[in-house]
């Protein structure tokens, strides 16, 4: 092994060790006894002898977990699909139609990805009472889609850029609508670009605190990460459901990335030029 | 099959006007090559038969019928890219069928029509593969099977040879010529090659900065061009073009300096300098006349190319003969009087004799 193999593994070790260890230590804090957990001088592997799973039962026992996953399903899931149909459809025209005023518009796009979502909140409350959308799923979902659309637009841009124009043009020849050349010419082709939207736009509404904490009053309604924080008492925390929640909530973010994973690999477009 | 007419077409992006107002006629399965340099417009003008592009003047017409505001689908054509434009996710089959699959057509005639271009183009090997699994030239022959199945009243092909090799391209250039005789279908192609255009074309049209400088058959363009452009543009190597100082009709002499000059026929009285064209091929290498000196000698088998010097002014010379003539050597040169051309030299118009 090279020097320079040697310290780029090193380098990629670190950065696992680093981005994992939080992980780590949330699913310990989970299977050992909090005490165990908060003493003086921690284990860093765990005591079989101490190890239970109990916390996990526990939280589905103690909370309403199933409910609370059922509803961040419902607002990630829908806030990202219509999210993702939006940003295609912007993306693909903000790539094939260059005028100044669209591409001004495209560049107010990211500007708002500029104003913190604290800022938008206070507004969206007032507005959301006024209307009726306050302590409503699709009220939840429009706050979140605010969130993803520009920097899925963006992204979806970049796909639809590398895909060459010819070939909705022949499609257009041949016959097709330009929504039909989209449809069954363009969108296969990048589906890489589909994918990493999806993924992006769903771990971004999964892992939304702040709309949902305000946007939601009803208790039946909330989504994980406002139900998790009521393992934060005022007087104490308990650890060891926090945390197991915690290891739950990560389970079907960690099943989207396997599922799709495989669109996520790129090289789709291979051939479709004489010089590629 | 469809006759289109081309009628003082304009394009301008916003204020910048490239095309000038084009006309042209198109006979029905008429082959004709829009040919010149790049930035001529001549791709522009076939993206806007085919509708990819807006007409911001003027009026398209396909048999009668004015296309200006049809969308591409509904022109009746079919057009081959230069760089092919396949569906990568599609197979061969399904990229020559994608119109018939369009308009819902069923297997039996969706089979037949694909089956019958693979026949014509011999891609029947090929039915099942992915365009990335293909050649350039087998890609050249799906993107044109596409056209063949659409079944159009005119093919549009722009440049559709200039990723190809050079022994590929004569070939498909040849096939190309073949199934126009085959089909009978009015074709109108998109080349910078000359070669393409004299080999291929009923007629050409040779345009630059957005205008047509000449239009006709191959033949009447070479041997009586309009201008220096044209006469410059088609044959290779090009026109030679010798700057003469001035033309004397009385003694029926140019004279490219004091010293220098040689018999034209030009009996027009002609003031100032003129610009005198001829073709390498006419050049006769004689004991008598103007003195030249060889400057490269590159022999091509068939002919031999020279590149002589007169008066400081170069001029290539294509012998049929196999001559031996080191570099430096001092020959001399006739210019048949019947094979000059004469343009002026501030516009390059032609001065007809």
């Amino acid at each position: 092994m090279t020097l320079r193999r040697f310290i780029s593994w090193a380098i990629l070790v670190l950065v696992a060790i680093v981005t994992l260890f939080p992980f780590y230590w949330m699913v310990m804090t989970a299977i050992m006894p909090t005490d165990a957990i908060l003493s003086r001088n921690p284990s860093l592997l765990p005591d079989f002898s101490q190890v239970s799973f109990a916390a996990f039962a526990e939280v589905f026992r103690a909370r309403p977990f199933l409910s609370w996953t059922i509803n961040s399903l419902i607002v990630s899931i829908g806030s990202s699909a219509i999210s993702l149909v939006l940003a295609t459809l912007a993306g693909y025209s903000l790539s094939r139609f260059t005028s100044r005023p669209q591409q001004a518009l495209g560049a107010s796009l990211l500007i708002s990805k500029l104003i913190p979502a604290t800022l938008i909140l206070i507004p969206l409350f007032i507005i959301y009472n006024n209307i009726g959308l306050f302590d409503t799923y699709i009220g939840l979902i429009f706050a979140n889609m605010t969130v993803g659309i520009p920097l899925a637009t963006w992204l979806m841009k970049g796909f639809f850029d590398r895909i060459p124009r010819e070939l909705e043009q022949a499609a257009m020849i041949d016959g097709a609508s330009q929504l039909q050349a989209l449809r069954i010419v363009i969108l296969p082709l990048t589906k890489p670009g589909l994918a990493a939207s999806g993924v992006y736009l769903i771990l971004t509404s999964w892992s939304e605190f702040i709309f949902a904490r305000t946007l939601i009053s009803s208790p039946e309604k909330q989504v994980l990460t406002v139900g998790m924080q009521s393992f934060v008492g005022e007087q104490s925390v308990d650890w060891q459901l926090l945390m197991a929640a915690g290891t739950l909530s990560v389970v079907p973010a960690i099943i989207l990335f396997i599922l799709l994973e495989p669109f996520l690999v790129s090289g789709m477009t291979k051939g479709a030029l004489s010089a590629s | 099959m469809a006759s289109i007419t081309i009628d003082k077409v304009r394009k301008s992006y916003g204020a910048h006007e490239v095309l000038h107002g084009v006309s042209i006629d198109i006979k029905d399965g008429e082959f004709v090559t829009l040919v010149g340099p790049s930035g001529c417009g001549k791709s522009t003008l076939l993206r806007m038969i085919a509708g990819l592009e807006s007409i911001s003047g003027g009026q398209l017409l396909s048999g009668g019928k004015v296309l200006n505001d049809l969308a591409p689908k509904e022109r009746d054509i079919a057009m081959v890219f230069q760089n092919y434009a396949l569906y990568p996710h599609m197979t061969v089959a399904q990229n020559m069928g994608f119109s018939l699959r369009l308009r819902k057509a069923g297997k039996a005639e969706f089979d037949e029509k694909v089956n019958r271009a693979a026949d014509i183009l011999g891609l029947n090997d090929f039915l099942e593969r992915y365009p990335g699994q293909l050649s350039g030239g087998q890609r050249q022959r799906v993107a044109m099977g596409r056209a063949i199945v659409r079944d159009p009243s005119v093919f549009l092909f722009d440049e559709p040879l200039s990723n190809l090799d050079a022994k590929l391209r004569v070939q498909m250039r040849i096939e190309i010529k073949a199934l126009h005789e085959r089909l009978k279908t009015t074709t109108i192609y998109v080349t910078h090659d000359q070669v393409e255009a004299m080999t291929m074309a009923d007629k050409i049209v040779v345009m630059r900065d957005g205008v047509i400088e000449q239009m006709g058959s191959p033949l009447d363009l070479y041997d009586d061009p309009n201008n220096r452009f044209v006469a410059g543009f088609l044959g290779s190597p090009s026109m030679n073009f010798l700057e003469a100082r001035s033309v004397d009709p009385a003694s029926g002499r140019v004279s490219i300096d004091d010293e220098l000059s040689f018999p034209a026929a030009m009996s027009r009285t002609h003031a100032g300098p003129v610009t005198v064209g001829i073709r390498p091929e006419q050049v006769r290498i004689e004991t008598d006349g103007l003195p030249a000196q060889v400057e490269a000698v590159e022999p091509m088998g068939a002919d031999t190319h020279l590149v002589v010097s007169v008066a400081g002014q170069s001029m290539a010379i294509v012998l049929h003969e196999r001559i031996r003539a080191a570099i430096g050597e001092k020959i001399r040169i006739n210019l048949p009087e019947d094979q000059l051309y004469f343009f002026e030299p501030a516009n390059g118009e032609r001065i007809r004799p």
